[in-house]
């Protein structure tokens, strides 16, 4: 009876050392883990705010427009090519009809 | 004495019943004690386990929430316009330095580093690196291409340094607004030396009100008017005209921030805030407004215009003479300025002087900028001042002043204060009531009457209702007096009138009459047309809707008897 206890006892600590032992490795890793992470997270950060600032040096107006004026031939709008949904209340059988081009809305 | 060896003495004998029992009790009682004390012991620490695994354990997360302590920190905060486009920035650029007591052949190490960069001068650079410090600056801001050649030169002595960089994305556009800051990362003007403090502790990014679209937009018109006008200068500016935010505004000729060594004194100064001029006939705006607000002129009522004023050695004449009785409509449409004189005689100086008063014509501007500019005024303000002050001479205000001015003007007359700053929802200024909603209606009304038939027709961006007032002042001359060739030209105005929400003013400084324009470099041909562009380019981005100006709606509201003594003439300006 005694024995038994001692035997089931020593086991019970040897795989409570194991077990902790390898929790120990295991946040080890992690912890190591984490900081390269965060390493990361930095450097990407980093890389991020070159990266907008970039975008928002290429997205000048004046280079948009440059660029929408030479490949799609865009202008400015104009006035006459807005028009109101309340507007278009009438017009709603021509639409359906399929005959926007003929009769068009503008 | 002899004595026995090999012969041990003999123990004494204990005798185990009794006293050895004793002892043998006492020794077992207290391992007893021991025991239970050990038991009670692990007992406890094995509750406090089952506490904290079990019981506890379901209060406690099961994931591990790591903040993110590692956020990137960053010597300045950005700053970005009214939609999150990035305006400046800071960003980690490498700069060279070295350390000369560790350099270990001068001259070798200068003619290494040339190969990388070719222009710097060899001679600083070896008086550098003979010094006896521990640290010179070779070179700040290494592009990382640069740093990585120079790094293979494998130079001893020479070090890395990471250093924060503000960067200008966007280039010229906002630059005056934005400013600059130094190597050291100090806000040198603008923005960037207003709110220096709030820039380097915080990491939020601070949003002014400008918009970067409206930026480009009025620098673009602007300039096309400086280029065909061969002008030496210009200013412009969009101002939301129900909170007092400035959603663009631009002063030309501008810089760069990134070359900021390179720009001129007259590319960095900020004409809209810091240039004061004398506005001329858009100043005829309070003039009329005052007196319809005072009750000393009304709608229907005029003035003889049939002759030029001769006051104290000065004559005020027209420039389109009418030669006859004007209306209070037709002085403003004509730009008369004896009509002007006549009308600012009757109310007064002391009326005149508080009105400019209460719409900050007297004082620097509240915008959240370094470059603001106090206004020149008469110290004395005699009746010739009164007068020519009703046209817009004697007194001079800096450009933004002019547009803050017609803001309230305009938008029921409130004055609101100027802000470079997004305001936030929920976030409301305190404005001042001026002149009353019905002077700022009649106002509206014969603002519309000006680009309707009069001087202001090139500003008529068609759908978007502008009103507004053209004006051509003359400079005033180095040798003292006006040069008649030296003008200002200028318009302002509001859209959509009937419901004003934006005022835009251009301003273009010393045109040229062309040939297009058949010689005039006035306000109506030179900013005006300006104007038009600006207004139907960035009112669909403003989510201005353009309407039918001739609407039964709209005619009512800008309905305006222009010529009651005449009484035949009845015309409707919408």
């Amino acid at each position: 009876m005694f024995r038994r206890s001692i035997i089931l006892l020593v086991f019970a600590i040897s795989i409570a050392a194991v077990g902790m032992f390898s929790l120990k490795h295991e946040v080890q890793s992690r912890k190591a883990k984490l900081d390269a992470l965060h390493q990361d997270i930095v450097e990407s950060q980093e890389a991020i705010r070159v990266l907008r600032a970039e975008w928002s040096f290429i997205n000048q107006p004046a280079h948009i427009e440059r660029l929408a004026r030479k490949h799609l031939g865009f202008v400015p709008m104009q006035s006459h090519q807005i028009v109101r949904l309340e507007e278009l209340k009438g017009k709603q059988l021509e639409i359906v009809k399929g005959s926007i081009n003929e009769k068009g809305v503008r | 004495m002899k004595r026995e060896l090999g012969k041990v003495p003999e123990r004494p004998f204990i005798k185990l019943d009794g006293v050895v029992n004793r002892f043998i009790e006492v020794a077992k009682n207290r391992m007893l004690l021991v025991c239970a004390v050990f038991s009670f012991a692990f007992v406890l620490a094995g509750l406090r386990l089952l506490d904290v695994s079990v019981i506890g354990g379901l209060g406690e997360p099961s994931v591990i929430s790591e903040s993110a302590r590692a956020t990137l920190k960053t010597g300045r905060a950005d700053i970005v316009d009214r939609n999150g486009i990035l305006l400046a920035t800071s960003l980690s650029v490498p700069s060279l330095y070295a350390d000369p007591s560790e350099v270990l052949d001068a001259e070798a190490a200068a003619d290494a580093l040339k190969t990388v960069l070719f222009n710097l001068d060899k001679k600083n650079i070896l008086a550098k690196l003979k010094q006896k410090k521990r640290f010179v600056w070779l070179k700040r801001g290494l592009t990382p291409e640069q740093q990585l050649k120079i790094n293979a030169l494998g130079v001893p002595g020479f070090h890395f340094q990471e250093e924060d960089r503000r960067f200008y994305p966007q280039g010229r556009l906002g630059s005056h607004i934005i400013g600059f800051s130094g190597t050291d990362a100090v806000g040198l003007s603008g923005v960037e030396k207003q709110f220096d403090g709030i820039l380097r502790d915080g990491s939020e990014p601070l949003s002014l009100s400008i918009d970067v679209r409206i930026q480009h937009i009025l620098r673009e018109e602007i300039q096309k008017q400086i280029e065909s006008f061969e002008a030496i200068g210009g200013a412009g500016v969009l101002l939301d005209a129900n909170s007092g935010e400035i959603l663009g505004m631009v002063s030309l000729p501008d810089f760069d921030p990134a070359f900021i060594k390179g720009a001129s004194l007259q590319a960095k100064f900020n004409t809209a805030t810091l240039g004061v001029y004398e506005m001329g006939s858009t100043f005829k705006i309070f003039n009329t407004a005052l007196a319809l607000d005072l009750g000393s002129a009304t709608m229907t009522s005029g003035y003889d215009a049939t002759n030029p004023i001769r006051i104290a050695r000065h004559t005020i004449n027209d420039y389109h003479p009418k030669k006859r009785w004007l209306s209070v409509p037709e002085i403003f449409m004509y730009s008369s300025n004896i009509g002007s004189a006549k009308m600012a005689d009757e109310f007064g100086a002391l009326a005149q002087k508080e009105f400019m008063k209460k719409l900050g014509f007297f004082d620097q501007l509240d915008v959240e900028l370094p470059e603001r500019a106090s206004p020149i005024f008469p110290a004395r303000w005699r009746r010739i001042n009164t007068m020519t002050i009703s046209y817009g001479h004697g007194i001079a205000v800096s450009p933004l002043h002019l547009t803050s001015g017609v803001a309230t003007i305009v938008n029921g007359g409130i004055r609101w204060p100027v802000t470079i700053l997004k305001r936030h929802a929920g976030q409301q200024a305190v404005g001042k009531q001026v002149i009353s909603s019905k002077t700022s209606l009649d106002m509206r009304r014969i603002l519309r009457l000006v680009v309707e038939n009069g001087t202001g027709k090139k500003a008529s961006a068609n759908g978007y209702l502008v009103g507004g007032k053209t004006g051509t002042a003359e400079k005033r001359a180095v040798q003292g007096g006006y040069a008649k060739k030296l003008r200002l030209s200028s318009f302002v105005g509001a859209f959509p009138i009937h419901d004003p929400k934006y005022v835009v003013l251009v301003m273009v400084d010393e045109p040229k009459g062309n040939k297009d324009s058949f010689g005039y470099a006035t306000g109506g041909w030179v900013a005006a047309p300006a104007v038009k562009r600006i207004v139907s380019r960035s009112a669909p981005l403003l989510g201005v809707h353009p309407k039918n100006e001739l609407s039964p709606k709209i005619r009512q509201i800008l309905e305006l008897n222009i010529n009651p003594g005449g009484g035949k003439k009845r015309l409707a300006s919408f």
